[in-house]
């Protein structure tokens, strides 16, 4: 047993610290100076669950793509508002609706999605031009996915 | 059997599901909201597609986006869990429009015990015992009043199309119930879409008493016994416990021999549940449910028998795999439901896990979703986690649910666990047998 009696620990900084380390969500903080010097940490719990893994599905390609993960928050994201599969033509054999470098306008048609046997035509909410189209034909698409950019 | 399976539910439930697919070597899908994308039912499955915004009826009820992601990834059948759109009698029938099995009741049955005035009249052809009451809806208030001094007061009005707790109210006289019936009319139908009103003799101090009941395609009707739930607060459930403590063995084998000739007469499939009020040596039938309950965990416990397994295979068309005979209940268990709660106000209460450490040992099983760091919502219901203790008597389990509520750690959020601390620890408990307002009146005391 320590004989607390013959050390006085300032507390004050250590308080100070940790209570930084919550408040900018640190995992650990130092400070030092001529005198004295601590330091304070907080255990993290390594979350130890796998990722689910997205496997491709008997009917086509993977329903989540890493790159439609980096523009979940991205204005310039046109997003499913449905699950379904993605149609870029509005029948087999015709030409596709867009095409990258296009111009399309508020209101104006981008692709189809197919839901329940009902054909959705999912129109644009934004006025711009087409710089990246994130689906492929066929593919299946799922609620809040990113569909396209227009910017 | 089924190659994949399609869970349409969130939480606890949804991992529990998980788990017996994963068991049968069942691909799984998980569905789930914007919300629960980090949720653990979706980071166990094979294989997720978000199906709407937070909004319950936006995603979890959002019927064609669940059929739609069957249609993307070729899940065969779907299992509905508790709540939801679990005893949606229309959801069911479209999978099967939809070439697509529900596991769980036929849409009729799911119909036929969702009218719960129904119910109670098939029940009462099949000589179950009901509560007495008007018979059927009330035409108006003269009518619910007429019956009422019939009966006797106090009554319970109750919503046909209620259930779960909901929908009803005690009124001790004319006056009460001419001021109660509008009012409870227009609740009803904002919440269940439907104004019916049924009014009931009221049980004074009973018992909630449950039996679980197993059908297949093969002619089988089993039961496997039942479970006592009286530990409610407003309706809701939150202590159970296998077997009923304080009911002769004799009064039980009428009971179970009721339900399971009643379940044949209805040519019923799948897992169901039959509720009981318990009074005075009687049993009354209040409602059935047709799906799988929360406290399924205790009676799998005591009888060994693993009940989301038997709903796949019995959807399957699969013979349960015992007989009557075989499923002898050893032990005793009880379920504390551990919910996200402000201890003092009963608010529920979302937030960040901060740490999570699990009870373990002899007798000691956790169903949860939650882990640390995780961000509980609060769109959904509050339910955390599920600690299910089994021990050799009743006594036992008690003292082990006890030592397990001083293990566990959820930090971060507020819990109702030193409320479930209180009740195991009060002598009342200890001695057994209270009733469904026990907990409500006591629980300044305990």
């Amino acid at each position: 047993m320590t004989d607390k009696s013959k050390k006085n620990i300032d507390t004050k900084p250590i308080k100070a610290l940790a209570k930084l380390l919550d408040e900018l969500s640190l995992t650990e903080i130092s400070y030092s100076d001529k005198e004295f010097s601590v330091s304070v940490s907080k255990s993290v719990n390594v979350n130890a669950l796998p990722q689910s893994n997205i496997s491709s599905s008997s009917k086509g390609p993977v329903v989540e793509d890493e790159s439609n993960n980096d523009y979940q928050n991205d204005p310039r994201a046109i997003k499913s508002p449905m699950v379904g599969t993605v149609y870029l033509q509005p029948e087999p054999g015709a030409n596709k609706f867009i095409n990258v470098g296009d111009d399309v306008k508020s209101g104006q048609t981008l692709l189809i999605i197919e839901a329940m046997k009902t054909m959705n035509p999912i129109e644009s909410s934004l006025q711009g031009k087409v710089t990246k189209i994130l689906v492929e034909n066929e593919q299946a698409v799922e609620f809040g996915q990113p569909l396209v950019l227009v910017e | 059997m089924f190659e994949k399976i399609l869970i349409a539910n969130r939480g606890e439930i949804a991992v529990r599901i998980n788990r017996a697919c994963q068991e049968l070597g069942i691909s799984t899908v998980a569905v789930h909201s914007e919300a629960d994308r980090d949720s653990m039912h979706v980071r166990i499955a094979d294989e997720s597609v978000c199906i709407g915004p937070s909004a319950v009826n936006k995603s979890y009820l959002n019927t064609h986006a669940i059929i739609s992601a069957c249609e993307i990834t070729g899940a065969q059948a779907v299992h509905p869990g508790y709540g939801f759109l679990s005893e949606n009698a229309s959801f069911a029938k479209m999978l099967e429009d939809h070439k697509l099995n529900f596991i769980g009741p036929k849409f009729q049955h799911i119909e036929m015990m969702g009218d719960k005035i129904q119910a109670k009249k098939i029940m009462n052809d099949f000589g179950v015992p009901v509560v007495p009451g008007s018979e059927g809806k009330i035409k108006d208030v003269e009518h619910a009043i007429r019956i009422s001094n019939e009966i006797g007061f106090p009554v319970l009005l109750k919503a046909s199309a209620g259930g779960g707790g909901r929908g009803m109210q005690i009124v001790k006289n004319d006056e009460e119930l001419r001021k109660v019936l509008p009012i409870l009319k227009q609740e009803a139908l904002s919440f269940f879409g439907n104004s019916d009103i049924y009014v009931e003799k009221f049980i004074d101090s009973p018992r909630h008493i449950e039996i679980q009941v197993m059908c297949d395609t093969h002619g089988n009707f089993l039961h496997l016994y039942e479970r006592d739930c009286s530990v409610q607060r407003r309706n809701q459930k939150v202590i159970e416990e296998a077997l009923a403590p304080d009911i002769s063995e004799d009064n039980k084998k009428k009971l179970y021999k009721i339900c399971t000739d009643a379940m044949s007469r209805m040519g019923y499939l799948g897992l169901g549940t039959l509720e009981f009020l318990y009074s005075d040596g009687n049993f009354y039938f209040m409602e059935m449910n047709t799906r799988i309950q929360v406290e399924h965990p205790i009676t799998e416990m005591i009888t060994r028998v693993d009940l989301v397994r038997e709903q796949i295979c019995i959807a399957h068309g699969e013979k349960i795999f015992t007989t009557q005979e075989n499923i002898k209940p050893l032990g005793h268990s009880i379920e504390c439901r551990i919910n996200a709660e402000n201890p003092e106000t009963f608010q529920p209460s979302a937030g960040q896990v901060q740490m999570y450490h699990a009870p373990a040992g002899n007798g000691i099983r956790l169903d949860t979703f939650i882990y640390s760091g995780y961000k509980v919502p609060h769109y959904y219901d509050n339910l955390l986690a599920k600690l299910i203790v089994t021990g050799r008597t009743r006594n036992h389990a008690i003292k082990r649910a006890l030592r397990a509520l001083n293990e566990i750690v959820i930090d971060g959020i507020q819990t109702n666990i030193d409320l479930h601390k209180k009740i195991l620890s009060s002598n009342d408990f200890k001695q057994g047998a209270v009733p469904i307002n026990w907990l409500e009146n006591k629980i300044d005391q305990i």
